[in-house]
């Protein structure tokens, strides 16, 4: 206890050590007009590109203002009030991709889908990337401290679900997306401010004690289908220390991923919804990055695309890195590195946080990119580092983190650096291969960490760079 | 800006500051995740409520300081051994300004979740369930973050120039990231 206290003396101790800034207010009144410039730049960026488009459209005759076109991507905060915050540097789609919000109000999202929201309700993107997760926010809601105001919730290409692990269909609590103490979407049955309402599993037992069993937690699942593609309904019950049920719903299509969450419960508006919903073809699902740089994800794998601009205190557009990473895989974002597939576009780093290099050695272990073991050992280590050593198991090699494998390849038409290294897991030897492609001129990479041929090969034929 | 969020950014800012300061271990970068997340609540202003601002770019705080693509993008680099610590030898063991630098050189070395379990409960005195909310885990998680984080302190308090790795292995190639954010497939 008392070396627990000496540590928290020592902090608050440590942190006067923080230099005060007496400007701070004006610094951050400088960020905030900063944003707000780069917002009416990118309005009028995507303003000139619509009119572009639109003039094309004229002199071939392309057919403006049809919503049916599968291939449209438009970011769903341009379909609203509030237009994403992307600067102007960032490479916009390409014509054939971006058109003027449609006159219906279709909100398309990332992974393309698109859909009209509720009639009455308002579109809010709700995380950090505009278009992969979007709030439908009721007229009224009583629940305004849930997630999406007690709303709609839309996650694409990024679907989370339990405690924040990637969604699957059926899962135990799959609606609720945090952890610890849940927070009931209705007051404490004291009305005490502050007090804990806490969420159970299943209906409202009928002995009034909530800790007690209730029903199921799941209590309805069925396959659901839309546009072809087929994916799952499920059903929750829980409810509150206080007695209030409530029946969390969700339609996931695991393909893109995509889905719909209705915590609460808005039985029309769900009906409305899903009635307008459209998945486009693979190529509206193409993601754009810097320097003419696109490809399509994997189906069914998660995209984790957002990037802090420290500088102007936002999110950078998605145009300089993605993590692909299997649906299943773990892909909580704090602490883990891109288990799956990593994106690099301007700027390549390489081992150690050094600048990539053709066949550097190592190059496949950059700082905050690929780190621990791929697939982790049943016997991990207590502290979850599951170390990587190079080389492969008795490797005898003179430097064994060289590349085993190097030469050129051919990608989106260009010649580009293969390198492929071997590492293996400390705790039990499984061993894998990290694969990288590299075109120094633009400089743009992909980096498959832990060997995924058959989907990386296919992913490597998507690329164009225009 | 309007003068009641310039009241709150010019009274809670050295606050914020001190507990940023503890997030990342560099004043600079402290300064840069403070601002990004009063910016992040100005911007969302019409549906955080005054009373909820601190708490809002407390929670924002934590969770800008918990990402790789920011850390990424900001310039972060992990490394093996902290550079310019301040050396032990000759040095009495009560120096109390050694003894912060070393602190806050241990906590740059310990990976982002635990660093900031650590500081949630033992800085701002949160309890394991407000530290699970904040941090986005379960209970369970939290207690395990803490303790490692508390393990790895003492360690490398105690040793600070040539803190061991946390697994026992040797360094090389890939450990030098791992050492400080290497921390995959915790318990959740």
């Amino acid at each position: 206890m008392n070396e627990t206290n000496d540590l928290a003396r020592l902090l608050r101790a440590a942190a006067t050590d923080m230099p005060d800034n007496p400007f701070r207010a004006e610094e951050v009144r400088t960020r905030v007009g900063q944003h707000h410039r780069r917002q009416r730049r990118t309005v009028l960026v995507a303003g000139l590109a619509a009119v572009a488009v639109g003039a094309v459209a004229v002199v071939f005759g392309l057919g403006l203002g049809d919503d049916s076109g599968p291939t449209t991507i438009v970011p769903a905060k341009t379909s609203t009030a509030t237009p994403p915050s992307a600067p102007p540097t960032t490479t916009p789609p390409a014509p054939t991709t971006t058109a003027p919000p449609p006159q219906d109000g279709r909100v398309h999202l990332f992974g393309g889908v698109s859909l009209i929201p509720p009639k009455g309700w308002t579109v809010s993107a709700s995380g950090e990337s505009g278009d992969m997760q979007v709030c439908l926010v009721p007229p009224v809601s009583q629940y305004a401290d849930l997630p999406c105001d007690g709303g709609i919730e839309l996650q694409s290409g990024s679907v989370v679900g339990q405690e924040g692990a990637p969604f699957q269909a059926h899962q135990p609590w799959g609606w609720y997306q945090g952890s610890g103490q849940a927070p009931c979407p209705t007051p404490p049955a004291d009305g005490v401010n502050g007090a804990v309402n806490e969420i159970w599993p299943g209906a409202a037992p009928a002995s009034g004690d909530p800790e007690s069993a209730g029903g199921p937690s799941l209590v309805e699942q069925s396959a659901w289908t839309v546009n072809g593609y087929t994916g799952a309904y499920d059903k929750w019950a829980a409810h509150c220390n206080n007695g209030f049920t409530f029946y969390p719903r969700s339609w996931y299509l695991p393909d893109v991923p995509f889905q719909v969450l209705d915590a609460v419960g808005h039985p029309d508006a769900d009906a409305q919804l899903l009635a307008t919903i459209k998945v486009g073809s693979d190529e509206s699902r193409r993601m754009f990055f810097d320097d003419g740089v696109s490809l399509i994800p994997p189906k069914g794998w998660t995209v984790l695309w957002a990037v802090f601009n420290p500088r102007s205190g936002t999110l950078a557009p998605h145009g300089r890195w993605a993590c692909l990473v299997p649906g299943t895989a773990f892909a909580y974002r704090s602490d883990a590195s891109c288990s799956g597939i990593l994106i690099e576009v301007g700027t390549v780093t390489g081992h150690a946080g050094q600048p990539f290099q053709a066949h550097q050695d190592d190059g496949w272990s950059a700082d905050a990119g690929p780190v621990g073991c791929p697939r982790r050992p049943p016997n991990a280590n207590s502290d979850g580092s599951d170390p990587v050593v190079s080389g492969a198991p008795g490797d005898t090699r003179t430097d064994v983190r060289a590349p085993i494998e190097q030469g050129p390849r051919t990608l989106a038409g260009q010649t580009a650096v293969y390198d492929m290294w071997v590492a293996h897991c400390a705790d039990d030897d499984y061993t894998f291969y990290p694969r990288s492609w590299y075109l120094p001129r633009i400089p743009f990479r992909v980096l498959d960490y832990s060997g995924n041929p058959t989907v990386t090969d296919a992913l490597l034929a998507t690329i164009k760079i225009s | 800006m309007d003068d009641d969020f310039i009241g709150f950014v010019r009274n809670r800012g050295p606050a914020l500051g001190r507990t940023a300061y503890l997030l990342t271990g560099d004043a600079g970068r402290a300064e840069d995740l403070v601002q990004s997340a009063l910016l992040a609540v100005w911007l969302r202003r019409g549906k955080v409520e005054p009373a909820g601002w601190e708490a809002y770019t407390r929670r924002t705080m934590i969770n800008l300081s918990c990402s790789w693509w920011r850390r990424r993008a900001s310039g972060e680099r992990p490394v093996a051994t902290i550079p310019d610590q301040p050396s032990r030898e000759g040095m009495a063991p009560t120096d109390a300004a050694d003894e912060r630098a070393r602190l806050v050189m241990a906590l740059r070395r310990l990976p982002a979740r635990q660093r900031a379990a650590v500081v949630l409960r033992h800085y701002e005195d949160l309890s394991e369930a407000e530290t699970a909310r904040q941090l986005g885990c379960t209970v369970g998680t939290i207690k395990s973050l803490t303790s490692r984080g508390l393990d790895r302190l003492r360690l490398l308090m105690a040793d600070p120039a040539d803190g061991p790795p946390p697994d026992g292995v040797a360094r090389r190639g890939p450990r030098s990231s791992q050492d400080a954010y290497g921390q995959t497939g915790e318990a959740r």
